[in-house]
């Protein structure tokens, strides 16, 4: 499904993807850890060309994406993202949130778009928050809004840029449980999370990034429990406690 | 915190009240009221608030349009828009209104007599001098916008893009309308402060509010010295309503397009 090959980025002096590689299949989920800054976020804003790569490729269904000539809008449409600090948009309702790229992304009509988010808002168990502004719901609130409104575009792969790190701990399970059924349902994901236990219980394989390369990547027993690499014990000796 | 704004405003009010029957006590005491001369420029006045009423409806919206266009052009990528744009404003705030005024409605005047043989230009010079007054008001609106433009998080841009909306998209329905939001207090600020720079249209011969209180007040000299001021007092209250009912008509905007989590910091 995804494919990157060699991907490198700089901003100014710093390099800060030094030669990435990685594969998701269809309906895997891949969870990428690493400490922070190490390239996780520049990564995932690689996959849905909100940062654009200096060198390497990368490949969705076999279209390669870093190609000049590929519109980055075409690529978002595929690629959902839910962000760290949510990213609602202020001044529009719940149900606009998720309308707004429906009718002006794939040109759908007003009915129709509506219909749909109400279903991606139901989706998601706020059914009956869909004329709330964001500023009138609660951290858990808003980043299901937010995976609503990823859902709504029907993308082939959804990214999770560390989506519970900025949430009150009594709203990190909610979230973690939304993103545990589209896992379940067989959503292809790629979460960067702090979360050990996610990581541990869905991510079908896991991805150690220091340094802006790929140190260490395998099934979740493996990384947590039998580490070969001595940075990866390192940074797990870390977080683990 | 509510409250007690709300408070102070009366007390506020209640002040300037005070202050306003003290004056009028006071120039009663000197003999400048005579009710029959009152009333009977006050049908004068009226044409000349309208006068400055049409004004104001072209002065606002030009300035407007500009702010709008030259704010953005000040956010944009282009070397050549920002370049252009910050001319602009640079320019137009820091020219006098009254000599951004008189300079080009003179020089349209003399231009148009020149080279295209206009025998009368006054109606088009004064046409220009309006324009001048709303490319000035629009110098400060266009730094309103910018700063409002300016202050939209980047992450709501980075979540439009995200779903797949074009530059072009982004800034017609998530920049623009938080900017709007955001610019409202400000905007209705410098709406006001234009109102009263129409009086500046007075030295080009514009038919407005303060030329005719000027005309009356001079007038008044001849029947009655004191009378002197009654022009001048109703044209106050005249610039006084007009501004009242501009400043409420933003904040009755203000209110339609207010969304929780996006108020603007407003008196």
């Amino acid at each position: 499904m995804i494919r990157i090959r060699g991907l490198h980025k700089s901003f100014g002096e710093l390099h800060v993807l030094r030669g990435i590689d990685l594969d998701v299949s269809q309906g895997e989920v891949s969870c990428i850890v690493g400490p922070s800054g190490s390239g996780k976020s520049t990564l995932l804003r690689c996959i849905n060309l909100l940062i654009e790569p200096d060198r390497g490729d990368i490949f969705l269904e076999e279209v390669r994406i870093t190609d000049p000539q590929i519109r980055p809008e075409w690529v978002r449409q595929q690629v959902g993202m839910v962000f760290q600090s949510f990213n609602l948009l202020t001044h529009l309702t719940a149900l606009r949130n998720v309308t707004l790229g429906l009718t002006k992304v794939k040109g759908m009509e007003a009915a129709a778009a509506r219909d749909k988010a109400i279903f991606e808002l139901e989706r998601v168990g706020l059914a009956h928050k869909v004329d709330a502004y964001p500023a009138q719901l609660s951290g858990g609130q808003q980043q299901r809004v937010a995976i609503a409104r990823a859902l709504a575009m029907d993308p082939k792969v959804m990214l999770f840029d560390e989506p519970t790190s900025a949430l009150d701990p009594e709203y990190i399970r909610e979230v973690l449980d939304v993103m545990t059924t589209l896992a379940n349902e067989g959503m292809t994901m790629i979460v960067v999370s702090h979360e050990m236990g996610f990581a541990r219980n869905v991510a079908d394989d896991v991805v150690l990034i220091d340094e802006g390369v790929v140190v260490e990547r395998g099934p979740p027993e493996d990384i947590f429990d039998r580490p070969t690499h001595e940075r990866t014990r390192a940074f797990m000796s870390k977080i683990l406690r | 915190m509510r409250l007690w704004s709300h408070a102070s405003r009366w007390a506020f009010a209640v002040m300037i009240a005070c202050a306003a029957i003290t004056v009028a006590t006071a120039l009663g005491q000197a003999g400048v009221y005579d009710g029959r001369y009152a009333w009977g420029i006050a049908a004068e006045l009226a044409e000349g608030f309208i006068g400055t009423a049409a004004l104001v409806s072209a002065v606002i919206p030009v300035g407007f349009a500009f702010g709008f266009l030259v704010g953005w052009g000040r956010t944009t990528r282009s070397w050549f828009a920002r370049s252009v744009a910050t001319g602009y404003v640079e320019f137009f705030r820091g020219m006098p209104p009254l000599v951004l005024i008189v300079f080009s409605s003179l020089s349209a005047a003399v231009l148009l007599r020149r080279y295209l043989y206009v025998e009368d230009p006054f109606l088009a010079s004064l046409v220009v001098g309006v324009l001048a007054l709303g490319f000035h008001s629009g110098g400060y609106q266009a730094e309103i916008i910018r700063a409002g433009i300016q202050s939209v998080p980047r992450g709501q841009i980075e979540a439009a893009y995200a779903m797949g909306l074009t530059p072009r998209q982004t800034l017609l329905s998530v920049v623009m309308p938080q900017a709007f939001r955001v610019s409202l207090p400000a905007l209705g600020n410098e709406f006001s402060s234009a109102i009263k720079d129409t009086a500046l249209l007075s030295a080009i011969s514009a038919f407005e509010l303060s030329q005719l209180a000027g005309f009356l007040a001079r007038d008044a000299l001849t029947i009655n010295v004191r009378m002197v001021v009654i022009p001048w007092i109703e044209a106050a209250i005249l610039y006084f309503a007009l501004t009242f009912l501009v400043v409420r008509g933003v904040k009755a905007v203000e209110n339609r397009v207010k969304v929780p989590g996006l108020e603007a910091p407003s008196l």
